[in-house]
This record gives C-alpha cells, sequence and structure tokens, in this order.
C-alpha cells in the first residue's frame, strides 16, 4: 500500500440487501497510481461494476451495505458525508457507462446535458457552459459540433453518444476516470475508434484510468496493469505482460482462452496482440 | 412540424367519423319518431311535415348534409319534446359543464401531483403506505357513490356545503363558489387516485433510469436531478393518464351532475336519452365526442412538445 | 396440504379480498333464508325504518325490507359483472389472438374500428346503446357486453402480440403446427395469467357501469334492486334515513374494492419478473395448464 497512491480499495466488501447468498464484493483490496491505467476483468457478474460503483459512490445505501476503506487523495470517501462524496465525484471522478443509448436523456438535447456537469456545484454560469460543451464536443472529436448542440440523443449513432458520454465524463477534468466496458455495446470498427480516443485522452490530461472490461484483448491494449476478478473476490493481479503472458490461475487462462474479438481488433488496426508499443 | 400537421388532421377525421356515426346510430332507432310523436293525433300530410323540420325527410346523405351544414351555421334542430332550439338549450349547460371538469381537473392535479410525489419520495414508508392505500379505496368508489359520501358528509353531516344545485355566479359567487366545491372536489377525487398512482410510479421508473445513473455521476445533487430529469421524464406519461382520465370525466360528467342536481350538458343528456329526444341526444354526444378527441388531441401535441422522439418520428 | 402451502404462497392483497368475496358471496346466498321479506314485497307495514333485528338495513320509503334488496342487489352486479366478464373474454380470446397472429389486412382493419369505438368515452358509448336499444335491465347488459367485447380484445391483442415472435412460437411454426393449435396451447396458455387479472378487472368495471346505468335510470327499472338503482331511489331521503342510501353506497364499493384488491394482488402474484418462488411459479404453471408439471413443482 503506497501512499502516493491516487486511489486506495482496502478490504472492501458490498453486500446487496436484497440478495442472498455471498456478497457482491468481498473484502478486496485494489490500488491506482496517479497516471496508471489499470484493467479490471472477469466474466459477467464476478463484481467489476460493483467495485467501480463503489469508488465513483453510486451504490444506494439503501440497496447495499459497504464495508471496509476506500480512500481518494488519502481521503476515505466511506466515512465522508454524502455532499462531499457527491463535490469529489464531480469534479475528481469520470464515470462512463456500458449503455451509451441509454446513458442519456433522450428529452434532453446534447447541448444542455453536457451544461450539467460544468454548472454542478456552483460550476460555470450557463453560457461559459455552453460555450465549454462546444470545445469537450471538438475534444472528443465529433464533428459538426456545434450543429450537436442542438441534437437529441436518438439523432445521433451510438458511438458518437458514447463519445458525448466520454466529454460530459472529463469536462471537470477528473484525477480519474472509470470506464466500464465503455465499447461492449458497440460495433467492432467502432470500438477500436473509442478505445484510441479514450488512450490519447487519457495521455493528453494525464489521469488515472480504471478500465473494466470482460475482454482481455481489449485490457490488453489499454491497461499497464490487469487485476482479474471472480466471484466478487481477486484472483490475480499483476503487469499487463506478465499476467498475460504467463496465467498462474486456471481462471485467467480460461479467460484468455475466450477473446474473440481480440483478432478482429488486430485486425482491423494491425496493432500488435500486447499493444505495449501503443502506451 | 409534420408531427402536429398529422395529429391535427387525424384528430378533425375521427372527428368527422364520429359525427357520421352518431348520426347514423340515432337513425337506427326503429320507428317513426313523427308517428311516436304525434301519438293517436297521427295524420300522414303533417307527418310528412314534421318530417320534413325534424330532418328525417330524403336520403341518408342528404339527411346527413342537411344536418351537417346546419350545425355548421350553430342550428342544432329542434327538441322532440317542446320544440325549442336545441342550439340555445345546450349553450349555458355546456358552458356549466365546463366549469365543472376544468375546475375538478385543477383540484385533481392539485392533490395527484403532490400525493403522487410525496409517495414517491418516501417510498415504503407510511406517508407512501397511505396515500396508496387511499388511491386503492377511490379506485373503488364509484364517481357517483363518492358524490354521495361527499353530500352525506359535508352537507347532511356537517352543513357547510349545499348538497346540490346550482347558484347563478352574477346573483351570488360566494354561494355559488360553495355550490361547486363538492362537485369539483368529487371530480378532483375521482381523477386523483389513478393519477397519482402513475405519477408515482413514473418518478420512481426515471429515478431508475440510466441517464439518472449518469446525472448522479456528474456530481448533480438529488434534488438537481429531480428538477432537471426526474420530473420532465415523469410527466410524458402521467400526461397521457391524464387525458384518459379527463375522457373518462366527461363520461363521469353525466352521472356527477345528477348526483349533485348540477345543471350541465350531462343531465339534459340523461333526461333527453329516457325522453327519446333524439335531436337533442345526437348533439350531445355530439359535444362529448368531440371534447373527448379534442382532449387526446391536446395530449398528443404536448407529449409531442415534451418527447422529441415522438415529435420527430 | 397442498392448498395450504398455496395460500401461504398468496399475496396479502389475495388473501384479503378472497375473505371480502367470500363474506359477500355467503351473505347474498344466504340472504334469503335469514329474512322472510322479498326483495319488492312492498307489505311490511312501515315506511322509512331505521334498522332494527328485523329488518337489519332498514325499510325503504315504499316499505321494502333493505336488507333482501342490497343482497339480492349484489347478486345482480355479480351477474352482470360474470356475464360482461365471460362474454368479453369469449369473443375477445380468439379475436385478439388471431388479430395478433395473422397480423396484415385483418388486424389493421380491426385495429383501425377499435380505435373508432374508443374515440367514445366508455359511459357515453353504453348511453348510445341504451338509447338505440331501450332503457332496461338487459338492455343495459348487452351495451356492457357490446362494450367490454372491443376493450377485451385489444387487450388480448397486444398481450399476443408480444408473446408471437418469442422462440417457443417460431419452434411449433418450424415444427408445422396449425395455426389454431398454436394459437390455443401456446400463445393461450402463455397469456393466461394477464388474462385471470382482466378478467377480474372486467368483472368490476362491469359493476361499476351498470351501477352508473341504474343510477341515472336507464339501466335497471323498478322493481329490479340493482344498487345502482337503490340509491337513486333513496337519494332523497339522504337527511332523514341515511342509512337507507349510505349501506347500498358502501356495499357497493366494498364489492368493487374486492375485485380490485383481487386484480392488483393477481397482477403482482403472476408477474413473471417478480415469482422467484417456488409456490409462484407453480400457479403460474397451473393457469398455464401445465398441471402435472405444477403438482411436482408444489410438493
Ligand atoms: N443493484 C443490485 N442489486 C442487487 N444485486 C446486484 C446489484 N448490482 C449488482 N448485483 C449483483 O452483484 C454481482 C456483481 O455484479 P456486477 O458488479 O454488475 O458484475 P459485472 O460488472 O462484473 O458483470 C452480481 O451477482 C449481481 O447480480
Ligand atoms: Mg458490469
Amino acid at each position: 500500500m503506497n501512499s502516493l497512491s491516487l486511489v486506495s480499495v482496502r478490504n472492501l466488501s458490498v453486500d446487496f440487501w436484497r440478495v442472498a447468498g455471498p456478497p457482491a464484493l468481498s473484502s478486496v483490496s485494489l490500488e491506482v497510481s496517479p497516471g496508471e491505467a489499470v484493467g479490471l476483468v472477469g466474466e459477467s457478474g464476478s463484481g467489476k461494476s460493483t467495485l467501480g460503483f463503489a469508488i465513483a459512490g453510486l451504490l444506494d445505501p439503501n440497496d447495499a451495505q459497504l464495508s471496509g476503506e476506500i480512500l481518494f487523495k488519502s481521503q476515505n470517501l466511506l466515512t465522508t458525508n454524502q455532499d462531499d462524496y457527491r463535490k469529489i465525484r464531480g469534479s475528481e471522478i469520470g464515470y462512463i457507462f456500458q449503455d451509451a443509448s441509454s446513458s442519456l436523456n433522450p428529452l434532453l438535447k446534447i447541448g444542455k446535458q453536457l451544461t450539467h456537469p460544468l454548472m454542478a456545484n456552483g460550476g460555470m454560469s450557463k453560457n461559459d457552459a455552453m460555450v465549454r460543451a462546444k470545445e469537450l464536443l471538438d475534444m472528443v472529436e465529433i464533428s459538426q459540433s456545434e450543429r450537436r448542440l442542438n441534437q437529441y440523443p436518438h439523432e445521433i449513432s451510438g458511438g458518437m453518444k458514447q463519445r458525448v458520454v466520454i466529454a460530459a465524463a472529463l469536462s471537470r477534468d477528473p484525477s480519474l476516470l472509470i470506464a466500464d466496458e465503455p465499447t461492449t455495446a458497440l460495433d467492432v470498427t467502432v470500438q477500436a475508434q473509442i478505445i484510441d480516443l479514450l488512450l490519447r485522452l487519457k495521455k493528453s490530461l494525464s489521469m488515472s484510468l480504471i478500465f473494466i472490461s470482460h475482454d482481455l484483448g481489449v485490457v490488453a491494449r489499454v491497461a499497464d496493469r490487469v487485476v482479474v476478478m471472480k466471484d466478487g473476490n481477486i484472483v490475480e493481479s499483476g503487469g499487463v505482460e506478465q499476467v498475460l503472458a504467463n496465467p498462474k490461475e486456471s481462471y485467467t487462462q480460461l479467460l484468455l482462452a475466450n477473446i474473440p474479438k481480440l483478432r478482429h481488433v488486430d485486425q482491423s488496426h494491425s496493432l500488435s496482440f500486447w499493444g505495449t508499443n501503443e502506451r | 412540424m409534420k408531427y402536429y400537421v398529422l395529429r391535427i388532421t387525424g384528430g378533425l377525421l375521427t372527428i368527422f367519423v364520429s359525427s357520421l356515426l352518431v348520426f347514423s346510430l340515432i337513425r337506427l332507432i326503429p320507428g317513426d319518431p313523427a308517428a311516436e310523436l304525434m301519438g293517436l293525433a297521427f295524420d300522414p300530410k303533417l307527418a310528412h311535415l314534421l318530417r320534413i323540420r325534424l330532418g328525417l325527410e330524403g336520403s341518408f346523405v342528404q339527411q346527413y348534409i342537411a344536418w351537417i351544414t346546419a350545425v355548421f351555421h350553430g342550428d342544432f334542430g329542434y327538441s322532440f319534446i317542446n320544440g325549442a332550439p336545441v342550439g340555445q338549450e345546450i349553450g349555458d349547460r355546456l358552458i356549466r359543464t365546463v366549469q365543472l371538469l376544468v375546475g375538478g381537473v385543477i383540484v385533481g392535479l392539485l392533490i395527484s401531483i403532490p400525493a403522487g410525489i410525496v409517495s414517491a419520495r418516501n417510498k415504503g414508508k407510511w406517508q407512501d403506505g397511505g396515500i396508496m392505500a387511499f388511491t386503492t379505496l377511490m379506485l373503488s368508489v364509484p364517481q357517483f357513490v363518492l358524490g354521495i359520501f361527499l353530500i352525506y358528509i359535508f352537507a347532511v353531516r356537517m352543513h357547510v356545503l349545499p348538497a346540490g344545485g346550482w347558484i347563478d355566479p352574477h346573483d351570488n359567487f360566494v354561494e355559488w363558489l360553495k355550490s361547486m366545491v363538492l362537485p369539483w372536489l368529487c371530480v378532483g377525487m375521482a381523477m386523483s387516485a389513478f393519477t397519482s398512482r402513475v405519477l408515482r410510479a413514473s418518478i420512481l421508473d426515471a429515478k431508475n433510469m440510466d441517464y439518472t445513473r449518469t446525472a448522479r455521476s456528474w456530481g448533480l445533487s438529488e434534488k438537481e436531478i429531480a428538477k432537471k430529469h426526474v420530473y420532465k421524464n415523469a410527466s410524458a406519461p402521467t400526461l397521457t393518464v391524464v387525458g384518459l382520465e379527463i375522457g373518462y370525466l366527461l363520461g363521469g360528467a353525466f352521472v356527477i351532475e345528477n348526483v349533485f342536481a348540477y345543471p350541465g350538458i350531462g343531465q339534459l343528456t340523461v333526461k333527453a336519452i329516457s325522453q327519446r329526444d333524439y335531436p337533442m341526444v345526437q348533439t350531445s354526444i355530439l359535444i362529448f365526442a368531440t371534447g373527448f378527441i379534442l382532449v387526446n388531441l391536446i395530449v398528443d401535441l404536448a407529449y409531442g412538445f415534451i418527447d422529441p422522439r415522438i415529435r420527430q418520428r | 396440504m397442498k392448498l395450504v402451502t398455496w395460500w401461504r404462497s398468496l399475496n396479502t392483497r389475495i388473501r384479503v379480498s378472497i375473505f371480502m368475496l367470500f363474506f359477500l358471496a355467503l351473505l347474498s346466498a344466504i340472504a334469503p333464508f335469514l329474512t322472510p321479506f322479498h326483495s319488492d314485497q312492498m307489505g311490511t307495514g312501515q315506511t322509512l325504518l331505521g334498522p332494527t333485528w328485523k329488518h337489519p338495513f332498514g325499510i325503504d320509503s315504499m316499505g321494502r325490507d333493505q336488507f333482501s334488496r342490497v343482497t339480492e342487489g349484489i347478486r345482480l352486479s355479480a351477474f352482470i359483472g360474470f356475464t360482461v366478464m365471460s362474454t368479453s373474454l369469449l369473443v375477445g380470446i380468439p379475436v385478439g389472438i388471431l388479430s395478433a397472429y395473422k397480423g396484415g389486412l385483418l388486424d389493421s382493419l380491426f385495429s383501425r374500428v377499435l380505435d373508432l369505438l374508443f374515440a367514445f368515452p366508455n359511459l357515453l358509448l353504453a348511453l348510445v346503446f341504451v338509447t338505440i336499444l331501450g332503457s332496461g335491465s338487459w338492455t343495459a347488459l348487452l351495451a356492457l357486453v357490446i362494450i367490454y367485447i372491443p376493450i377485451a380484445s385489444r387487450f388480448i391483442r397486444s398481450a399476443a402480440l408480444a408473446e408471437k415472435d418469442r422462440d417457443y412460437v417460431s419452434a411449433a411454426k418450424v415444427n408445422g403446427a396449425s395455426t389454431f393449435r398454436i394459437c390455443a396451447r401456446h400463445i393461450l396458455p402463455n397469456i393466461a395469467p394477464s388474462l385471470l387479472v382482466l378478467g377480474t378487472n372486467i368483472f368490476a368495471f362491469a359493476i361499476l357501469a351498470e351501477a352508473a346505468l341504474s343510477y341515472l335510470g336507464v339501466g335497471a327499472k323498478p322493481p329490479t334492486p340493482s344498487l345502482g338503482k337503490i340509491l337513486t331511489e333513496n337519494q332523497g331521503f339522504i337527511t332523514t334515513s341515511s342509512h337507507l342510501v349510505i349501506i347500498p353506497a358502501i356495499t357497493l364499493s366494498f364489492l368493487v374494492l374486492s375485485l380490485n384488491l383481487l386484480g392488483d394482488g393477481l397482477r403482482d402474484y403472476l408477474d413473471p419478473k417478480k415469482s422467484n418462488s417456488r409456490h409462484k411459479k407453480s400457479l403460474l404453471q397451473v393457469l398455464s395448464r401445465k398441471k402435472s408439471v405444477a403438482g411436482k413443482v408444489v410438493d
């Protein structure tokens, strides 16, 4: 446990009240250093999203019981009051959800929704926020950004929606970005573009990244370090090359053997399997 | 734009078709109204004249065209019972029925919006349980029975409000207001039961949507989320239900007006039906159907205004 | 034993409503044996009497025993509700399922006609039909049947629409099952739970509508003791003999409340999304006529 960590999760357990059986997370520990990209892998239901939600404080205390510690810049978030936690979440932690199509409110224009994170907690004025919203769309490489501000989510493509969600998540210059399967719902070619974008933005904004995926191939391209989860436990972790080249756990081997999409990503972008030269 | 044009044309078309329907339904009734009216004093020549006056001579199409042209000129025909022009008889009553329903709907919204919001906010707590139990009860009490209960409580037991009747507001405004309280309350309570349930369910739905979670991840407070997302998104399904309820209330007007001896169009219609006064029945049914279609049209337009996906389809 | 397990698996609303309905049924069934008075017999000697042991609900302005009138009113309501429910389901099931399954011209024609009917409020439609057919108990009943058939059909159509593209239907189609077989043996059992809820709701609505029509004087004719009719006849005496109005009013509300509770409870109970307990599944299967499987699950 080093004190230089941006995020330091210690013995975190999460138990959903309404679900009988073992807790969704049992005594999980995780460190994320500044500027580091950590890949969180595991089959569906292994607790990846629960861990991401827990760090961002998105679990409703009426639904789940949390114990342990989540230190963010040395502050224990689990003992922080809801209001302060919310402010930290707004300014320091960005979150990208799996399903871009439902992540945006269908009844509000893109521009208006982008102003929400900017104006939250006494942020910008409405006019400044609108100007910044356009810049953000440019940043995530959306064409005709001026026009997009006045469009509704159903009028743009899935990939573009995910770019908008990324723009919103990055709007307050967070020091941590949690991307929860950000490409699972997208086409393969769009997937590669979004991953590229995320990698570039991570570098230029010098933030830490927790990249959640059940696809080891994608994680290999993105992450410095891999953490493998199973049934609410961390079963293996280490440098990305080390874990992927030499998986100790049979479970990790199993995951490695099931990378159907990897080859497509490889072919379409002629990247090496490990993607090490990318970083 | 296209959506609005389509909806409005659709609405007008439905009004036309329903006028045709009403017209032909009345003509399906067996027997000759002229003969019925003249009774023992039946005289073929006079009957012929009477049929002309009642608009019952000529082919169906001719009759319909004559009727609808007259309607456009404000001429709704003459009552079988007293020969008075139907339009005149209905005019004042129409205004009173509109007063009854509009006031009642406002009361209904004043009840159901806070009730829905409070019970959604306190889901599972006693406030929620109480409101839900009350709405279940309200859903089961027929409108006219509700009216009777209200009369029993406020007029018979407490003597604070009149049991029925109507006072001209120009004569005595305060008495008029007092006479309107129970009918408005009856309409409003009947409407609020279902509306507040739907509002509650829609708020809870919207609170669980992915975009609400996204907004939470942006650091918005629950208050801001409610203001910027939840209420707007919950209003769409609620609006549909309010439209349905108003339609239902149009039907309920017949009953409520009878309970409170309220001189509106519903009371007139029921009397006309039992007297078989067809021009009267025909006209008031047309008015109710038109009102119903208009309400639905307005709801559709408002829905399009809220939801861009509908508007741009 | 099975019965006890089943009863325990029910939710409170269903249990309470069963008690309420049972109470009403019992009351109206044994009423003729409890009191020697017939519902339209005027010769009780007194008028406008308050409740006594001999006349527990009092005597109305025409000297008739209220208890026998109200209990007969319950029977009449139940008869109307049942008739309207069963006829509208009997017609609605084949029409709705076929319309959904066949689609095409038949379906769009069907939908247009229904749209038109739905352009009028229910009670208004009922009044129109009563105008044409003349007023009376039987014509009111007929009018309600005419109105609820399309409502049931439309509901069943949309329920069937959701089922017709499911895998099991496609599988049956591939196996060469006939249209009738697919509709009757595959789609129908799967929408049966929602039909039960629909039936309960129609039952309650029909009772309400009949009471309203009779209250307006275009339904049951005197001396028929429809609950709505009893209310109109007695409303004039609400100041002096309020029990003559309040008792039938409460009875009618109680009847409809118990049906609504049953419908609400059934909807939750039968909702496949919520049913994860074994007993819940078992009733679903019982309703889907898979009794042999259900038997095993319950044991
Ligand atoms: N809101 C919730 N309520 C109850 N159980 C939940 C909830 N969210 C997740 N779970 C349970 O927690 C476990 C982990 O889920 P999740 O974190 O979503 O897995 P992953 O993201 O790895 O697919 C699963 O068993 C899931 O059923
Ligand atoms: Mg997940």
